[in-house]
């Protein structure tokens, strides 16, 4: 179980994260640090892409309450358009 | 292999080159002496990057807020064949006593963690990152912590990993929290575990409700259980594919700074000496007689560096300084009255730093070749000792010969002052009242006999009507 954990959180590592950085030290930064830092950035991509669609998102919504009276808006906003 | 024996201090006054046997762990420079000279190697593998550090306009900036340690540039040639391939040599002040981080109290280690995030933070934004987070780089001018390295600066590279994360845990943060979740000093653990404490140890001792918070499951929980991952396919991704993106760095130190300067002790109640001063047999007008006799023995001996045995809350480190000593360094176990006087040091910006001791067990020499951290003797250089109310709590208190208290004592330093608590105080009646009295030569008399068989006795004076007397001492020249 813990195991099967483990690798999903690896697994999800590797995919929300693309390219490497060239990175040369003296010090093991440990596979704990590098796994939790990988989960951090994999969450931040998240983060950020939810942030980006948000607005879609509350707009779609906000659509869908209002969308009768909107229809109506258009309507006679696109008559008076074209009068 | 052959691993080549740590050079040790020969004769300190010789201008002969000897590499400082601490400093080993990164090739791209190490640590030489020159006499009294602390200088710094940079090797070619470290010399693009520091080039660049060079150029980022960082250092100075640091230098000039006292968040970094100065350094001037200064000939190869001063360190002859020792030199062995280097591109610079930087020189550095010598510091007046190196402290490590299992002698801090609580709010030094909370201030060191402080200011290495705040170095990662300002360097990152000139491009600029940190190949590590030792805590043993950090080192105090009086209550202020200075970064000591400057070559832990490295350039950065967008995308690059946090690569000090797991040593910033376990050498800043989960020593902080043992002491913030659990009240439990840091001290002790710290001292048999230099490199600090591990997140699967620390992660082991947490309940459950405490692994809820975001903050405690990723640095400790995650970490600590993916530390045992072995898996080398992963450990070969992570080295090749993964990158760690610029903001997310920033915002996971950000984070951790916001969390670490929120911890306080988790203490229980105040600890024994926290509230002495108010408390015990001391009356104001014995305090202020003590404080004079010091302020008069500084004035006197002009001292650069005093050490102050049983500091408690520092008064007469404060005293000392105040009548012209440089620097104040206190010792003592409570980790209450340390807490209080190393707030005070930092209110009112004093040449004092407070660290932990347990005089009947100083912290040894260490590390590798047990000379990569040094002992208390071994970084002993006092021009002058202060024991007020000490002795009796060592002699009595922990059944050390009075003869063996005042060798020690003396040998710390080449004068000094020392307070005599005789067996009719109230505190010495306290220590004894649960047990039998095996202290027969526990009196003044042989008190001064000991003094007298090590030192000169060049002022001494009653301090209390329960007999209380301090002696201005000043050790024979060795001939």
């Amino acid at each position: 179980m813990v195991q099967r954990r483990r690798a999903v959180v690896i697994w999800l590592a590797i995919q929300l994260t693309i390219f490497s950085a060239a990175a040369h030290a003296y010090l093991d930064p440990g596979t704990g640090s590098i796994l939790v830092q990988s989960f951090l950035a994999g969450v931040a991509g998240a983060v950020a892409v939810v942030s980006l669609y948000w607005r879609r998102v509350k707009d779609f919504f906000a659509n869908l309450r209002k969308s009768p009276r909107d229809t109506r808006d258009r309507a006679s906003s696109s008559r008076s358009d074209g009068s | 292999m052959t691993v080549q024996a740590p050079l040790e201090a020969t004769d300190p006054d010789s201008s002969a080159v000897r590499a400082e046997p601490g400093s080993f762990r990164d090739p791209g420079g190490r640590i030489y002496w020159s006499g009294e000279r602390v200088l710094r190697t940079v090797m070619p593998s470290a010399a693009e990057d520091f080039d660049y550090v060079e150029s980022s306009g960082l250092i100075p900036s640091l230098v000039e807020r006292g968040m970094l340690i100065p350094q001037t540039h200064q000939s190869l040639e001063l360190l002859g064949e020792a030199a062995n391939g280097a591109v610079y040599l930087l020189e550095h002040p010598r510091l007046d006593f190196i402290s490590h981080p299992y002698e801090w109290p609580f709010r030094a280690l909370q201030a060191a963690a402080l200011l290495q995030l705040d170095l990662y933070l300002e360097a990152i934004e000139r491009g600029v990152t940190l190949s590590d987070a030792t805590a043993y780089n950090i080192q105090f001018d009086g209550a202020r912590p200075l970064f000591i390295d400057r070559l832990s600066f490295r350039r950065y590279v967008d995308g690059q990993f946090w690569l000090g994360h797991r040593q910033f845990c376990e050498q800043f943060l989960n020593p902080l929290l043992l002491r913030s979740m659990f009240g439990i000093p840091h001290n002790a653990w710290y001292r048999g575990s230099p490199e600090g404490i591990g997140a699967a140890e620390l992660s082991a001792l947490l309940p459950l409700r405490r692994k809820f918070s975001w903050r405690v499951l990723t640095n400790v929980v995650m970490q600590g259980s993916l530390q045992q991952t072995r898996s080398s396919d992963a450990r070969k991704a992570v080295a090749s594919k993964l990158r760690f993106p610029k903001p997310a760095f920033v915002r996971m130190l950000r984070g951790l700074r916001t969390w670490i300067e929120s911890l306080h002790p988790a203490d229980r109640r105040p600890s024994t000496w926290q509230d002495y001063a108010g408390r015990n047999s001391y009356r104001d007008t014995e305090a202020e007689a003590k404080r004079k006799f010091v302020a008069r023995f500084v004035g006197e001996h002009r001292p650069g560096i005093v050490w102050d045995i049983g500091c408690n809350t520092g008064d007469y480190s404060v005293a000392a300084l105040q009548s012209g000593a440089r620097r104040a360094i206190g010792f003592d176990f409570d980790q209450g009255a340390l807490d209080l006087a190393f707030d005070r040091a930092r209110t009112e910006r004093l040449a004092f730093l407070p660290l932990f001791l347990d005089v009947t067990n100083p912290a040894p020499d260490q590390g590798w070749g047990q000379v990569e951290r040094r002992g208390l003797q071994a970084r002993a250089r006092a021009d002058a000792v202060l024991a007020l109310a000490l002795v009796h709590h060592i002699a009595i208190g922990k059944n050390v010969p009075l003869a063996a208290v005042v060798s020690w004592l003396t040998e710390l330093a080449p004068r000094g002052v020392v307070e005599f608590v005789p067996k009719s105080d109230p505190m010495v009646v306290e220590l004894l009242s649960l047990r039998e009295d095996i202290f027969p030569d526990y009196n003044e008399e042989h008190f001064v006999q000991c003094l007298q068989q090590r030192a000169r006795i060049v002022a001494s004076e009653a301090v209390s009507a329960s007999g209380r007397k301090l002696f201005a001492f000043e050790r024979a020249p060795v001939i």
